[in-house]
């Protein structure tokens, strides 16, 4: 048996028999080098509560390389993208070394999710929102967990699981949506306009009403 | 259901420190197996070696390790080589050692544990069983020390080197016409001998001094001699794969495909395939090559069996890379439709507003980077569905 499906082995045995880190390893399809692992969301952070799946594929020459994770549940961070769940993390590139394993990688993406670094983003306009408004970014990711990953809902109760807020998920506000929608615009092009400018917090103060209105007409 | 089976099947070999119980139950065992494993490939380490910050790894693992980044993979260090890879003999013995008894511990754990189970239980119906698994457990350790024998001194070094008063090794280990001491008077008496000189109470004769002397000289002379010389012949046999120079690395670029192939010639090699097929070769034969000096000797493999290791992992790298597109630009023409529709689907700005609008509506941000590396990854059937689901959304 090659040495990359007895180290697989020994990891996926690792995984079931530890109790303690939460963290567990299955099998997607009959291959043992494509698996799906998943981890609570880490406590005092917006994705406590939520439980993240990701996709695991080991290359051939691993452990010499490193494994190609992205996460299967969105989540709102600026190191992960939030459409394709493609991760920005040193150690799933260059920084990566042989003596890590699939446990201790899915334990690192679970502190990246505490310790997002939004100068090195994945995700330009999550990691944008961050630095502007941390609160506001805290509020939207909290909602995605709920959302997206079965998370404890947010603040306010009234969108039920079932209904999802677009505009919360962009993580804008109603009152500005509602205000552009009121010129005239289609709501969904409103949000996409404003997402794009960042038209949150202190950023607000800073974008004319003109330049989002000719933002609107150019799209 | 098939992927649980198959968990169970894969589980069902894996060797692990995890064999043990816990720290509280037998302390150090599961910390000493751990502490035997390379952390790269987690076996128990095969031919050590440690790096110049003190890391240890079996020398095949970190020499790949190396060919793709020059650094400690446990601290980072940056700018190690394979210059730096020094022998870990001692280490070697350690595992050695620890391979032989692992399963004998193991087994007397699990009787221990056993026992622990059969005295909490009814006692008539499970002493059967105990015996049973005592039985068992001779047959067992009969054979590990036989394999021991082989790894170990040899007898002769043992007798020779022995002092009188372990006494016990030495009735195991005598043969008939070794010389032993009376336990009484202290004469050296024929092992075969023995019992009837004790029965005449130390008085038979004893064997002429200088014929024992001369025989016993002769035959450590004579074993020696015999021992000598096989081992000469070994050596002489083994001479040619026995050199203990290490293969220096090449650097291909500067080499012709002839010049490659007669370094594989050098050694026996298989010379045929295109460039990228014989330099990959012979990289790996450097490799394994080297790793296996930074065996002790009686722990290194022929150079036939490395050889044999070399097509084997070559059958592996095919079965690995056989997805690989023998003509790309022919495949490219051919899926050239789907390819312009993935790029249709990339570009926002051009996509039919309908797609645009799901995505927007859904909350994408980034969305020119997040179609794009959503798509290349989709075939447009299915890419098509995804956007039906988002819409539903």
């Amino acid at each position: 048996m090659d040495a990359r499906l007895r180290r697989v082995n020994k990891e996926i045995a690792d995984c079931k028999k530890d109790r303690t880190s939460n963290i567990s390893l299955e099998l997607i399809d009959n291959s043992p080098f494509h698996l799906r692992g998943s981890f609570p969301g880490p406590e005092d952070t917006p994705y406590q509560g939520g439980h993240f799946e990701v996709d695991i594929i080991i290359p051939d020459s691993y452990p010499f390389q490193p494994v190609k994770m992205k996460f299967l549940t969105k989540v709102y961070h600026p190191n992960v993208s939030s459409a394709s769940g493609a991760i920005c993390l040193d150690i799933l590139k260059d920084a990566w070394s042989p003596v890590l394993t699939l446990k201790s990688t899915l334990i690192s993406l679970q502190s990246l999710l505490c310790s997002p670094e939004p100068n090195d983003p994945q995700d330009a306009e999550v990691a944008k929102h961050y630095t502007t408004s941390k609160g506001s970014f805290e509020e939207t990711a909290r909602y995605w967990t709920h959302i997206y990953a079965g998370g404890p809902g947010a603040k306010d109760p009234k969108g039920s699981k079932n209904i999802r807020d677009e505009v919360a998920i962009a993580g804008l506000e109603n009152a500005h949506v509602d205000q552009f929608e009121g010129l005239g615009f289609p709501r969904n092009k409103v949000i996409d306009v404003l997402r794009r400018l960042n038209y949150r917090g202190a950023n607000v103060a800073q974008i004319s009403e003109d330049r989002v209105v000719e933002e609107l007409l150019k799209s | 259901m098939t992927s649980k089976t198959q968990i169970q099947r894969l589980m069902s070999d894996v060797q692990d420190p995890s064999d043990f119980p816990q720290q509280s139950e037998a302390p150090g065992l599961r910390l000493l197996d751990s502490a035997l494993r390379c952390t790269i490939c987690s076996e128990l380490f095969d031919g050590p070696v440690t790096l110049k910050c003190g890391h240890c790894f079996c020398s095949l693992c970190i020499r790949q390790a190396l060919a793709e980044k020059q650094e400690c993979p446990a601290c980072r260090e940056s700018d190690v080589n394979e210059g730096h890879l020094r022998k870990n003999p001692a280490m070697e013995e350690a595992v050695t050692a620890w391979k032989e008894c692992r399963p004998y511990i193991l087994r007397i754990l699990d009787e221990n544990s056993r026992r622990v189970q059969v005295e909490s239980s009814r006692p008539a119906k499970r002493r059967r069983l105990h015996d049973e698994s005592g039985s068992t457990s001779e047959i067992i350790c009969v054979e590990s020390t036989a394999s021991q024998d082989s790894s170990t001194p040899t007898h002769s070094e043992q007798a020779e080197s022995d002092t009188p008063n372990s006494n016990k090794k030495d009735t195991q280990s005598a043969r008939p016409d070794d010389l032993i001491d009376c336990p009484l008077c202290n004469k050296r008496v024929k092992f075969k001998d023995i019992n009837r000189h004790l029965d005449k109470q130390c008085r038979d004769e004893p064997e002429p001094v200088r014929s024992s002397s001369k025989s016993q000289w002769d035959s450590i002379l004579g074993s020696k001699s015999k021992v000598q010389s096989s081992n000469k012949r070994q050596k002489e046999r083994v001479l040619p794969e026995d050199v203990d120079d290490s293969l220096p690395t090449k650097s291909y670029d500067t080499l012709r495909d002839k010049a490659i192939r007669d370094l594989l010639h050098e050694h026996d090699l298989l010379t045929t395939g295109d460039r990228k097929t014989i330099v990959a070769r012979h990289q790996r034969w450097v490799i394994i090559y080297n790793a296996n000096l930074d065996k002790t000797h009686k722990m290194r493999k022929s150079l036939t069996s490395l050889r044999r290791d070399l097509r084997d992992w070559e059958t592996q790298q095919k079965n690995k890379t056989k997805h690989d597109l023998p003509d790309p630009t022919a495949y490219q023409i051919q899926q050239k439709s789907e390819f312009d529709m993935l790029v249709e689907a990339a570009r926002p700005k051009e996509t039919s507003s309908a797609i645009r609008q799901t995505l927007s509506r859904h909350g994408q941000t980034e969305l020119s980077d997040s179609s794009r590396s959503r798509t290349k990854s989709l075939s447009p059937a299915e890419t098509v569905i995804i956007v039906d689901c988002e819409g539903e959304i």
